[in-house]
């Protein structure tokens, strides 16, 4: 899953993305609010961590203009403004959830697995499509009597794909899912962690449509 | 000891009216008194005439007759005799060539005072009264005059202790509303109904709770932008610290070391230039005579580690030798934070000269770089505690600029930021005035 990080402290922004990266998660990163803004006109992530103070333009505004425009990716604000005004303008506009700084890193990864399952539906961090379970907070996978944890990469490849069950992802699209901007990606890096996932749990639970894609298998 | 103005202005007053009125009360009273007691020699020589009136016939007084002769009257009351001399039953101590006129005479047992005249055929009639009595009835007619007087004294007394009361008790009620203030938020007195000589008193009150309340609140803000500064170091150090734990392998450690360390330098940085923007404001300064040359090379010296790292060019340009009177540990602050500041915002390459200079009696030192410059309406901001310029992502306290000033202000300077003759960098600017000999 990537997640756009928007943070103008370099120090924070290079600590969060490392804790996002440990999780599995694909973190794209920018430093001012213009910026911020024309990246999430491509709506390329799954969930935004927005810093308040941001040079160029103020993360509230940041938001303000992602909302005006239909946006509905998830947002987190993260900030250290703490007054109860600030907060409730912040969820007003739009914010899905507040965290203050300083903040523990375990606790915005609980809340972003909250927002991304609430966006998904799903009301438990249990992802399952019937044959394979996943847990988000843990990355054990579970297939039958197969129980695995998987790579931070595996993870981030099943959980793309079952949160939309039944529908095929293309090589592209689990590439954007998995791998932030800046990372490299070889070409056959999808096959090796599909190759993974399928030799932990089992062959089954990766479906391969030939020319088109992978998926998993919708719910019975 | 303080003194109560208005048991002053009471006591006073009250002092002045009891004097006047004392020296009033003399004065009529022995005015009065004299004037009774002329009145009573007027009287005798009135008697004396009327007597005289009957000259001729033996007077047989009925009132008071003496076995030995009808030469003598006596009335009872004011014990005024008369005598007719030469009589059988004068007395002796009335001697028969007293002349005409008044007198007082001792009869061995008091004082008398007595009118004689004398008729036609050389007898003498002599009307005489104690003096004893006399006195009595002036003191007490001249006594009688005091009254009106006496009686007011006390009410005027009463009347300028309730007037004095009355008029200074806006005074006490506004000390009343000033004690009532609570001391966070202090709100301006109303002068309304005060006497003019108070009102300016009153706002001056006034001007300075504006003050302090604008002091309280640059305070009052300082403190939330302080702890609000904090959180970010304490935010980026407890991520590092977590990022620390979930490493996989040893070599990953190390890779995160390296942040966690910069994390801390940087939370101390903070704590430290709070400090010392805290030492700046209450600091006592001690000053001597600086050789501000020598200073400016000990701070450049310190600077150029920081300069070539950055790969700035830094140097002295002495256009005047100077000397002032000031606390080298501010001075050395002023400087320190203004090359810092300009080192940081002067891109690879550029150029970062300290320049002294004398202009109009006053000592001007300058850093003068060419960063990107600061936009005018941010030139006096730039001085207040955690301003940044919008749209800079270079790391820093916030607070150097800040401490510049306050350590400027302590050494009764001024510091400004304006922009460079061809327009691009900034010139930071310290102007102190030069004092004479030394």
């Amino acid at each position: 899953m990537r997640i756009l990080l928007i943070e103008d402290d370099q120090m924070i922004g290079e600590a969060i993305s490392i804790a996002l990266r440990d999780a599995a998660y694909a973190v794209d990163w920018v430093t001012d609010g213009v910026t911020a803004s024309s990246v999430l006109e491509h709506g390329e992530h799954q969930a935004v961590l927005l810093d308040l103070g941001l040079p160029k333009r103020d993360g509230l505004e940041v938001l303000h203009r992602m909302r005006l425009s239909g946006n509905k990716m998830p947002v987190i604000v993260i900030t250290a403004r703490d007054g109860v005004g600030d907060k409730i303008k912040g969820l007003d506009i739009g914010a899905d959830d507040y965290l203050v700084k300083p903040f523990d890193i375990n606790e915005l990864l609980a809340r972003l697995r909250a927002i991304v399952r609430r966006q998904g539906g799903q009301a438990a961090a249990l992802l399952s499509n019937g044959i394979v379970t996943l847990d988000q907070a843990t990355h054990e996978a579970r297939c039958g009597d197969a129980v695995e944890i998987l790579s931070a990469r595996e993870f981030a490849l099943l959980h793309a794909m079952l949160l939309h069950p039944g529908a095929i992802l293309t090589r592209a699209e689990l590439e954007e899912r998995i791998y932030g901007w800046n990372e490299e990606v070889e070409s056959n890096a999808v096959d090796f962690l599909i190759h993974g996932v399928r030799k932990k749990l089992g062959a089954h639970v990766i479906k391969n449509v030939r020319g088109a894609g992978w998926m998993v298998g919708r719910p019975a | 000891m303080k003194r109560s103005l208005q048991r002053h202005l009471s006591m006073v007053s009250a002092i002045v009216i009891l004097l006047a009125g004392l020296i009033a009360a003399i004065a009529s009273f022995s005015l009065a008194y004299s004037d009774a007691r002329e009145l009573q020699d007027d009287m005798l020589r009135q008697i004396a005439k009327l007597s005289v009136g009957r000259a001729g016939v033996p007077i047989t007084p009925n009132s008071q007759q003496s076995d030995t002769g009808i030469d003598r009257i006596t009335d009872q009351e004011s014990r005024i005799s008369i005598f007719y001399l030469p009589g059988k039953n004068s007395p002796a101590w009335l001697k028969s060539d007293l002349s005409p006129g008044l007198h007082t005479l001792d009869n061995g047992s008091e004082e008398l005072r007595v009118f004689v005249s004398e008729d036609n055929s050389g007898n003498h009639k002599v009307v005489s009264q104690p003096t004893e009595v006399r006195d009595e009835i002036a003191f007490n007619s001249a006594l009688f005059t005091l009254i009106p007087l006496l009686s007011l004294l006390p009410v005027l007394v009463g009347l300028i202790v309730y007037i004095v009361r009355k008029e200074l008790a806006p005074v006490l009620l506004l000390s009343a509303s000033l004690d009532e203030q609570s001391a966070e938020n202090p709100r301006p007195v109303s002068d309304d109904g005060l006497p003019l000589e108070i009102t300016p008193f009153v706002q001056a009150i006034n001007r300075l709770l504006g003050r302090v309340n604008l002091l309280v609140s640059q305070q009052r803000r300082f403190i939330a932008d302080a702890a609000h500064e904090l959180r970010s170091p304490l935010t980026a150090l407890s991520l590092q610290a977590q990022n620390l734990m979930s490493a996989g392998s040893i070599e990953v450690v190390r890779e995160r070391v390296a942040p966690l360390q910069e994390g801390i330098s940087r939370a101390r940085l903070l704590t430290e230039q709070l400090l010392s923007l805290a030492r700046t404001q209450s600091a006592e300064s001690t000053r001597s005579g600086v050789n501000v040359s020598a200073l400016t090379r000990e701070v450049v010296a310190e600077y150029l580690p920081l300069a070539e790292v950055k790969n700035v060019d830094l140097g002295i340009e002495e256009i005047a030798s100077l000397s002032l009177h000031a606390d080298p540990e501010a001075l050395r602050l002023i400087l320190r934070n203004a090359l810092e500041n300009a080192i940081k915002y002067t891109p690879a390459g550029g150029k970062v000269t300290l320049r002294l200079l004398a202009e109009n009696d006053s000592a001007v030192i300058e850093v003068v770089d060419d960063g990107p410059g600061i936009p005018v309406l941010e030139r006096d901001r730039v001085f207040e505690p955690f301003y940044r310029i919008n749209g800079t992502a270079f790391e820093g306290s916030g607070l150097g600029l800040a401490i510049a000033r306050e350590a400027a202000v302590r050494l009764g300077g001024i510091v400004s930021m304006h922009e460079t003759h061809d327009g691009g960098g900034s010139v930071f600017r310290y102007r102190q005035a030069l004092t004479k000999e030394m």
